[in-house]
């Protein structure tokens, strides 16, 4: 057994199978050149630090080779992470247990920024199917993203000051790990998880094209700038969806439970062809839900805005707020129920539309007496099953079991409506 | 008028012994011991028979020894009585067909003989009593034709009156000097001119100008041949004597100058290889120039501040060796070589290793639990996997080390001071490693294994 004690940067570090190797907890070790620890089914290498439950800092650099290490109390959350090809890990920090695979760390700073171009990475190899691909401070020209293949893992390292840009759909096995900038193209990406939740600044731009995703996507960095787009992403196994205080184009719960882990925003449409989950979360839509599944709403809120919003699938919400100047469409003959509260509470010069998508075939509400209505103009919406629909002020056209305060004025069209209620 | 002194049957105490004058004189020593406490003056034209006698000059500060061409039997200088040191001035060659010593008696303090001018050949033996030793100009020539013995006595250690400072020169037309005790030279120069010599079991110390060799057959025995001042040892004295069996370089100057032995070809030491200082002097860097030190045996270094120089150091040989440094030495600073062809050499304690470029080309080397202390700027090649596997190592000063093959340690390797690791070569370790300075790994590679 080995120990280091006290801060040392090495060039090549190397430990061989069936050895341990365990650093001082309050020490920082760097590698700077390779790092090599290949044990064997049997003969496992184990790495530790001198006092369990305190991580030893171990940072590597430009390339490694690690399997069997059996990995405790390290963090390498500094610099690239290990990825250990049959290992395990407990209290570890940027260790991933990979499988078999080869590492290529970007070296590109030249004009020819292609992915393809083999003497651009480590091993002066062009990265092939199942092997992992990691961006680092080693390389720092753009890259060109350009390959075919399917990578293991793609990691955008924090350290990384360049952008990587598709031209291809960037396919990853598992994970595509995102702390600097990528552009994506019309091509889109294909990956198990995105998670691009660290606090590097950094600059995601979604494309045009789809994100098929299998499991976590993480698009809540504190420094991430993120554009959507016209990009669709859509969630095509279980898995978390985080992407608060950013707002996406298209979203599609295509297969499996998708998780929302914080506050949704979407300004073109959320598709739910599956499941999801909405918990204590926030949905804010100002285009269009297509409910085709189900949505379990919690303690959630949804939001409406816009002038074009439209509600189409039998849905139950639990709070649903349709703020001022918001034009929805419900789906005709679709059912939604609120199970909590139901707000429309316009203004005098900025009303709430609630309609059906198709003129003199209702939408279905069932509330309950949580709500806050006024300023509405509603037509074609059979409120029987539920409460009654009061609302302060507005109008109702072909309506059922809606009740209004005020003084209304019967108008069949939008322009008319707000042309009558407000000049 | 004739005076005729028989002094058979007879010893005589005088204050002084003086024959000249125009008288027809003759003094027939006899078989007595003839202390005299003043001069003796022999005249050129006067009968002195030697007898068997010992003329002695006892007692006194100062005295003139004069002999008028006569030769002596036995001589002796003797100590004063109070211990004081006296001068005795050689006025013409003395020559002593049988034995001359210089003589202390018991109970009397130590103290020296310093003896100027002339020469004094000696027919027989030389002995020096312990702790009176002897210096001065006066050259003490082995010139008998039987066989002749220097003996030397060590009982009071290091100390000047325990030493012999006058020129020597061996210059013997037959038979062997043997040398006997422990013989310190100092100040002076040592001049083989022909003879054979057989350095027998004594313990002989070259401290002077130099050796001057010109012929003889030396035989070493199982001697200890020590040096302890600048010298050059000449390349004729080393293919006379052939491989040494001990070698000891003695420090033995008191004003802290650092001397230089040049070593006028390859020395193989077949025994023990020691360095030394005597009580009071003070630990300067050795520095040997020149040539290979073979060491076939023990290697055990001490109280000098540091060795440095040319000569490479060479572990070789095919017997057991104990390898050790002192902890009052400092600062290895030659090459070394481990070059073994049967056994072990073992190293034990720490070995300070300074500069120079330290190899491994063959053989056992068993590190035990001792420490290689890097202390400066050094080259190893200590063989990978196949060399040495050092147990402790320590950069403990300011240094880059080269490597040109694998470092490997089995106990702790410690950088406590800058160290910078030059090639592309693995530090192995097979224990523990501890940094509490810079460490900046060059292009190794730092590999852990068991």
């Amino acid at each position: 057994m080995t120990i280091f004690i006290g801060n040392t940067t090495f060039n090549n570090l190397e430990i061989l199978a069936g050895n341990t190797a365990t650093f001082a907890s309050s020490g920082g070790f760097v590698v700077t050149g390779s790092f090599n620890a290949i044990g064997s089914s049997g003969t496992e290498i184990v790495m530790s630090a001198t006092t369990a439950g305190q991580r030893a800092l171990f940072r590597i650099g430009s390339s490694q080779n690690v399997q069997y290490v059996v990995a405790t109390d390290i963090d390498s959350s500094i610099g690239v992470p290990v990825t250990d090809m049959a290992g395990t890990t407990s209290n570890t920090i940027n260790w991933l247990l990979t499988g078999t695979a080869v590492n290529y760390i970007w070296t590109g700073s030249g004009a020819n920024a292609s992915a393809l171009l083999s003497s651009n990475w480590s091993v002066l190899a062009t990265p092939t199917g199942g092997n992992s691909v990691y961006f680092t401070d080693v390389g720092t020209g753009n890259c060109t993203w350009d390959i075919l293949d399917s990578m293991l893992l793609l990691t955008i390292n924090s350290s990384y000051a360049g952008t990587v840009t598709t031209t291809t759909r960037m396919d990853v096995t598992n994970a595509l790990t995102v702390q600097g900038n990528l552009t994506v193209g019309a091509g889109g990406l294909n990956a198990a998880s995105v998670d691009a939740s660290d606090a590097t600044a950094k600059t995601i731009s979604m494309g045009n094209g789809t994100w098929l995703v299998r499991g976590n996507v993480s698009l809540n960095g504190s420094s991430l700038t993120l554009n959507r787009n016209g990009s669709t992403l859509i969630m095509n196994a279980n898995g978390n969806l985080n992407a608060s205080a950013n707002t996406l184009n298209i979203v599609s719960i295509s297969n499996g439970t998708t998780t929302l882990a914080g506050n949704l925003n979407i300004d073109n449409k959320l598709n739910v062809y599956s499941t999801l989950i909405l918990g204590v979360n926030t949905l804010t839509i100002t285009g269009s839900l297509n409910n085709a599944g189900s949505i379990s709403v919690d303690g959630s809120m949804v939001k409406g805005y816009g002038s074009s919003l439209t509600l189409v699938g039998n849905t139950t919400f639990n709070r649903i707020e349709l703020v001022n100047n918001t034009t929805s469409n419900w789906g005709a003959g679709n059912s939604f129920v609120f199970a909590g509260s139901f707000n429309a509470l316009g203004t005098d010069t900025e009303g709430v539309v609630i309609r059906s998508t198709v003129s003199s075939t209702s939408a279905k509400f069932l509330a309950t007496l949580a709500q806050n209505i006024g300023y509405v103009l509603v037509s074609d919406n059979d409120a029987s099953g539920g409460a009654i629909m009061a609302a302060s002020a507005g109008s109702l056209t072909r309506t059922v079991n809606w009740y209004l305060n005020g003084t209304g004025i019967v108008v069949t069209t939008v322009s008319d409506i707000f042309f009558e209620l407000f000049e | 008028m004739a005076l005729i002194y028989d002094a058979n049957g007879f010893n005589i105490t005088a204050n002084g012994f003086k024959c000249n004058g125009t008288a027809t004189k003759t003094f027939d020593a006899g078989e007595g011991t003839h202390a005299i406490s003043g001069d003796i003056n022999l005249s050129s034209t006067m009968t002195f028979t030697a007898g068997t006698s010992m003329m002695q000059i006892k007692g006194t500060t100062t005295a003139t020894l004069t002999s008028g061409g006569k030769s002596f039997y036995n001589l002796r200088f003797s100590e004063h009585s109070t211990g004081a040191n006296s001068t005795i001035t050689v006025a013409d060659d003395i020559t002593v067909d049988n034995d001359f010593d210089i003589f202390r008696a018991y109970g009397v303090s130590t103290c020296k003989a310093t003896i100027n001018g002339n020469n004094i050949y000696i027919g027989r033996n030389f002995t020096t009593s312990a702790s009176m030793g002897c210096d001065g100009t006066t050259v003490l020539q082995f010139n008998g034709t039987g066989a002749q013995t220097w003996t030397g006595s060590n009982a009071y250690g290091n100390s000047t009156n325990n030493q012999v400072g006058n020129p020597i020169v061996v210059n013997k037309d037959s038979n062997t000097l043997t040398f006997s005790g422990t013989i310190y030279t100092k100040d002076s120069s040592f001049t083989f001119t022909k003879g054979d010599c057989d350095f027998g079991t004594s313990k002989v110390r070259f401290a002077g100008t130099g050796i001057t060799y010109t012929a003889g057959a030396l035989t070493v025995g199982t001697s200890t041949l020590e040096f302890g001042s600048t010298q050059t040892i000449p390349s004729g004295f080393l293919t006379a004597t052939g491989d040494l069996y001990k070698l000891s370089f003695t420090e033995i100057d008191v004003s802290g100058a650092s001397p230089t032995i040049t070593l006028g070809g390859d020395i193989t030491v077949t025994n023990t290889f020691s360095t030394a200082r005597v009580a009071s002097a003070s630990a300067p860097t050795l520095t040997i120039n020149g040539n290979n030190l073979y060491l076939e045996g023990d290697v055990s270094l001490g109280d000098y501040t540091g060795l440095a120089g040319t000569t490479v150091f060479q572990i070789t040989g095919g017997a057991t060796q104990a390898i050790s440094q002192s902890s009052n030495f400092y600062d290895f600073a030659n090459d070394l070589v481990i070059n073994k062809s049967g056994n072990t050499a073992t190293l034990s304690g720490t070995w300070d290793y300074k500069t120079g470029t330290l190899t491994y080309t063959a053989g056992t080397f068993s590190a035990g639990t001792s420490t290689l202390n890097i202390k400066g700027s050094c080259a190893l090649n200590t063989g990978g996997g196949s060399g040495i596997s050092w147990y402790n190592i320590t950069h403990s000063a300011t240094n880059t080390t080269t490597l040109s093959s694998a470092l490997t340690s089995t106990g702790t390797h410690t950088v406590s001071a800058a160290t910078t690791i030059s090639g592309t070569q693995d530090i192995v370790l097979k224990g523990n490693f501890t940094n509490s300075s810079t460490f900046n790994a060059g292009t190794c590679t730092v590999k852990v294994t068991s």
